[in-house]
C-alpha cells in the first residue's frame, strides 16, 4: 500500500479504536489473504468447492432425521428439513465467522512477529471464506423453496438485515475473543464450547413456538434466537416474528459487541507480537 | 525531503516481562498462592530491560549500520522501528514510507503457486498492486525461476525458494529500508548477486537504510555509519571502522567469570582410555589481542599447550585436531608429520606451542581435540580440550562474505583465463 509520505510517530500510547483509514488502505491484503485461505482449503481436493455447502447440508439432513422424524419436535407446518436448513444460514454465518475470528492470530504468528500491518486485516481477511459459503447457502435455499412449493415473499427483502446481525455479532465477539488468544490458548477451548451450547440454546433445531411462552423474554435474551427466526420469517414467509422489543435488542447487542471487539482489539493489538 | 531527520529514536526503552508467553501460571495455582499469601500475594513480574534509554537519528538518504552481540537489543530495536511491537517508554518518529525485511519469505504459502506468493508476498511487505505488476518480470528474473511460476512453492527446492522471497523483498522500493541480516540467503553465487542489488539499492540517493548484522564485511560497504549496542544500551555512534573495533574488542572479556581462551585441563573431561593426565591447559591466542576466543579469519592464531610428566613418556606423540561446530574433522597437525623441535630436555612442566600464521577457516565455531600416544597407546585424550569462534574478516580482499555453504576451509588459489592452444580445441571438438 503506497501511501503518501506522512510522519509517523511510535510510542507507548494505546488506542482505543482501529485507524480505520489505514485498514482501509490495507484492504488489498485482506483481500489476497482471504483468497489465500479460499484456495489453499480446496485445492488438491477431489470435490473441491462442494464441501463448501455439503456441510450445511448434512447438518440439515441429520436434524431432519434426529429432531424432525425421531424425535418428531414441530415445525410449524414446514418441511423439517428447509426450516431447519433456513435456520443454518444465519447459525452458519455466525459460527463461522465467530470462530474465524477468535483463531485468526495464532496461526499467523510468523507474519504478526515479522512484520507491521494493522492486525484486524487478520481477523477480516477470515469472512471471505465465511462470505463465500454464506453465498452458495442462499443460492441452495433458493433451490430448497423451489423445490419444495414455498413461495418467496416481500420478507426476504429483510433477509440482508437478519444476515448481517449475525456477521456482526459473530464479528464482535470474536474480536473479543481473540484480543485474548493470544495470552490465554483457553479462547481456542472455549469458542467450540460456546458455540454448541448456543447452538441447543438458540432456535436452529427446533421452532421458538416450542419454547414456553412464559420462558420466551428470557430465551430471547439471546440475540441469536431473534436472528435465526427472523431469518426463518424472512425466507419462509412464516407469520411468527419476534417481538420489536427484541429486534432493537438484538441490534443494539450488535453494535455495542462491534463498538465493544474493536475497541478490545485496538487496545491490546500492539503487544500480539510480544506475547505471541 | 526536510531538515528534519527521516528517523527520529528519542529515548527508547522496551521492557519484557518474563513470563508473559510461554508458561502462564493457571488459576489454580494463583488462587492457591494468594490463600497462603493474602497480602503479598501478586507476585512481582521478572522484567528483563532489552533496551535502555536509545537515541540517535538518521538523516535523509543515511544509511547506518546496528551492530552488538546477541542480546544486545538489535532485534527489539528493528522490532520497534518496523512497528511490530511498541516501546515500553520513548519515541520514534519516522517521515517516509518504510519497508522493514526482518525476514526474507515472510508469508510464503506453501500451497501457493510462486505467482500468487509474489503477489501476497509483495503486498505483505507494502508493495502496491500496480508496483508487484509493474516488477514482476525483474522479480522472476532475478529468482530464476521462470518456469515454475505456476507451481505450488512447496514444490520448489529451499534454494528457489529463498531466490523467489529475496527477489520480491529486493524489489520493494521504500524511502526507508529497514534490513535484518536478510542477505546470508542461498548459495554463494546468489548470495554475491544479492549483495550487487543491495549495494545498488543502499547506492540510491535518499533512500534511508538501517541495516542491522552480525555481519561486519558487508556492514563496512554499505554503512559509513554504525550505532553499537551492548546490554540495551547505546555505547557508541559514530564511524563504522571505529564501531567495528570496538565491537571486536568487547569480546574477550570471558564469559561466566572466566577467562575466556584459557582452558584449565587437569578437571577436564577425558574418555576412559586415558592412561596418564599430561595435558593440563588450553590457551588459544589470536593475534594482537593476547587472549581470546575470538579469531578473526586468516589472522595468525597461537595454541599453547601446557603439558606435565611428558618425561614419562618414551615417545609421546601429540595429536591436535579441529573439529567444526557439526563435528566434523576439518584437518589436524601432530608431531608424527611434523617432528616437534627440541622436545628433549626435559622438566616436569612444559609448554608446546602450535603456530598457525594464516588461521584458513571460514566464519563459526570450531572445537579442539587434543590426543597424546604413545606406540598405539593412547595415554590422554580430550575431545573438546577449548573451542574458538572465527569472526569475519576481509581475508580475500574482495569484500566477500563467507556463507556455511562455503565449507569451513579457506585455500589460496588463482584464476585464470588462457587461450586454447589449437592442439586442445582440436581434441575438445571431437
Amino acid at each position: 500500500m503506497v501511501e503518501p509520505a506522512r510522519r509517523i510517530r511510535i510510542d507507548a500510547r494505546r488506542h482505543h479504536f482501529p485507524d480505520l483509514r489505514e485498514l482501509y488502505n490495507y484492504r488489498r491484503l485482506a483481500f489476497l489473504l482471504g483468497r489465500r485461505d479460499i484456495t489453499t482449503r480446496y485445492r488438491q481436493t477431489v470435490l473441491g468447492t462442494i464441501w463448501i455447502f455439503a456441510g450445511a447440508l448434512v447438518t440439515a439432513g441429520l436434524f431432519s432425521f434426529v429432531f424432525g422424524r425421531v424425535a418428531q419436535l414441530p415445525s410449524d407446518g414446514f418441511p423439517y428439513f428447509v426450516f431447519s436448513y433456513a435456520a443454518l444460514l444465519a447459525w452458519n454465518l455466525y459460527s463461522n465467522v465467530l470462530t474465524g475470528v477468535a483463531g485468526c492470530l495464532n496461526p499467523n504468528a510468523a507474519l504478526i512477529t515479522k512484520i507491521y500491518f494493522p492486525r484486524l486485516v487478520l481477523a477480516l481477511s477470515t469472512l471471505a471464506s465465511t462470505l463465500l459459503n454464506t453465498a452458495i447457502s442462499i443460492v441452495i435455499l433458493f433451490c430448497l423453496l423451489a423445490v419444495y412449493g414455498i413461495p418467496v415473499t416481500w420478507h426476504m427483502l429483510l433477509l440482508p438485515v437478519w444476515l448481517l446481525l449475525a456477521l456482526v455479532i459473530g464479528l464482535g465477539i470474536g474480536l473479543f475473543l481473540t484480543s485474548f488468544s493470544v495470552a490465554y490458548r483457553d479462547v481456542n477451548y472455549f469458542v467450540p464450547v460456546l458455540t454448541s451450547i448456543l447452538l441447543y440454546l438458540s432456535p436452529v433445531a427446533y421452532s421458538i413456538t416450542a419454547v414456553p411462552t412464559r420462558l420466551r423474554t428470557l430465551y430471547l435474551l439471546n440475540p441469536l434466537a431473534t436472528v435465526v427466526e427472523g431469518t426463518r420469517w424472512s425466507t419462509l414467509g412464516r407469520n411468527y416474528l419476534p417481538p420489536a422489543w427484541a429486534i432493537a435488542y438484538t441490534v443494539g447487542f450488535a453494535v455495542v459487541s462491534l463498538a465493544l471487539g474493536l475497541s478490545v482489539f485496538a487496545h491490546r493489538e500492539e503487544h500480539f507480537a510480544d506475547v505471541i | 525531503m526536510s531538515s528534519e531527520p527521516a528517523v527520529a529514536v528519542r529515548n527508547v526503552s522496551k521492557v519484557f516481562e518474563l513470563g508473559l508467553s510461554g508458561r502462564r501460571e493457571s488459576v489454580l495455582k494463583i488462587a492457591q498462592r494468594r490463600l497462603r499469601h493474602p497480602v503479598s500475594g501478586t507476585k512481582p513480574r521478572e522484567r528483563f530491560v532489552a533496551l535502555d534509554d536509545v537515541s540517535f537519528d538518521v538523516g535523509h538518504g543515511e544509511a547506518v549500520g546496528v551492530i552488538g552481540k546477541n542480546g544486545a537489543g538489535k532485534s527489539t530495536l528493528l522490532k520497534i522501528l518496523s512497528r511490530i511491537t511498541p516501546p515500553t517508554s520513548g519515541s520514534v518518529e519516522i517521515e517516509g514510507h518504510v519497508g522493514s525485511l526482518l525476514e526474507v519469505g515472510t508469508g510464503f504459502h506453501p500451497e501457493l503457486t510462486g505467482l500468487e506468493n509474489v503477489y501476497l508476498n509483495g503486498t505483505i511487505l507494502g508493495m502496491s498492486h500496480q508496483a508487484i505488476r509493474r516488477r514482476l518480470d525483474e522479480i522472476v528474473d532475478f529468482a530464476e525461476v521462470h518456469q515454475f511460476m505456476d507451481t505450488p512453492v512447496k514444490r520448489y527446492s529451499s534454494g528457489m525458494r529463498v531466490r523467489l522471497a529475496f527477489a520480491v523483498a529486493a524489489h520493494l522500493d521504500p524511502e526507508i529500508l529497514i534490513v535484518d541480516e536478510v542477505l546470508s540467503v542461498g548459495d554463494a553465487g546468489f548470495q554475491a548477486k544479492c549483495l550487487a542489488k543491495m549495494k545498488s539499492v543502499a547506492a540510491d540517493d535518499g533512500r534511508t537504510i538501517i541495516y542491522v548484522t552480525h555481519n561486519l564485511v558487508t556492514l563496512e560497504h554499505f554503512c559509513p555509519r554504525c550505532v553499537l549496542l551492548e546490554g540495551g544500551h547505546k555505547v557508541f555512534d559514530g564511524p563504522t571502522p571505529e564501531a567495528v573495533s570496538l565491537y571486536m574488542a568487547s569480546f574477550p572479556h570471558g564469559r561466566q567469570g572466566e577467562i575466556a581462551g584459557l582452558y584449565d585441563l587437569r578437571t577436564a573431561d577425558r574418555a576412559g582410555t586415558t592412561y596418564q593426565q599430561v595435558y593440563s591447559s588450553l590457551g588459544i591466542h589470536p593475534e594482537g589481542a593476547g587472549l581470546g576466543e575470538n579469531v578473526r579469519m586468516g589472522d595468525r592464531l597461537r595454541l599453547e599447550i601446557g603439558v606435565d610428566g611428558l618425561a614419562d613418556i618414551p615417545e609421546p606423540l601429540f595429536l591436535v585436531t579441529i573439529h567444526s561446530a557439526s563435528e566434523q574433522t576439518l584437518f589436524r597437525v601432530s608431531s608424527g608429520m611434523v617432528p616437534i623441535p627440541a622436545l628433549h630436555p626435559r622438566t616436569r612442566s612444559e609448554r608446546v606451542v602450535i603456530d598457525f600464521p594464516t588461521l584458513p577457516l571460514t566464519p563459526g565455531e570450531y572445537s579442539i581435540e587434543l590426543q597424546l600416544k604413545d606406540h598405539a597407546r593412547t595415554v590422554d585424550y580430550i575431545r573438546r580440550a577449548g573451542t574458538f569462534n572465527v569472526v569475519p574478516a576481509n581475508m580475500l580482499g574482495t569484500g566477500y562474505h563467507y556463507h556455511m555453504d562455503d565449507g569451513h576451509v579457506v585455500v589460496p588459489w588463482e584464476w585464470e583465463v588462457r587461450p586454447e592452444t589449437s592442439a586442445e580445441s582440436t581434441a575438445a571438438a571431437e
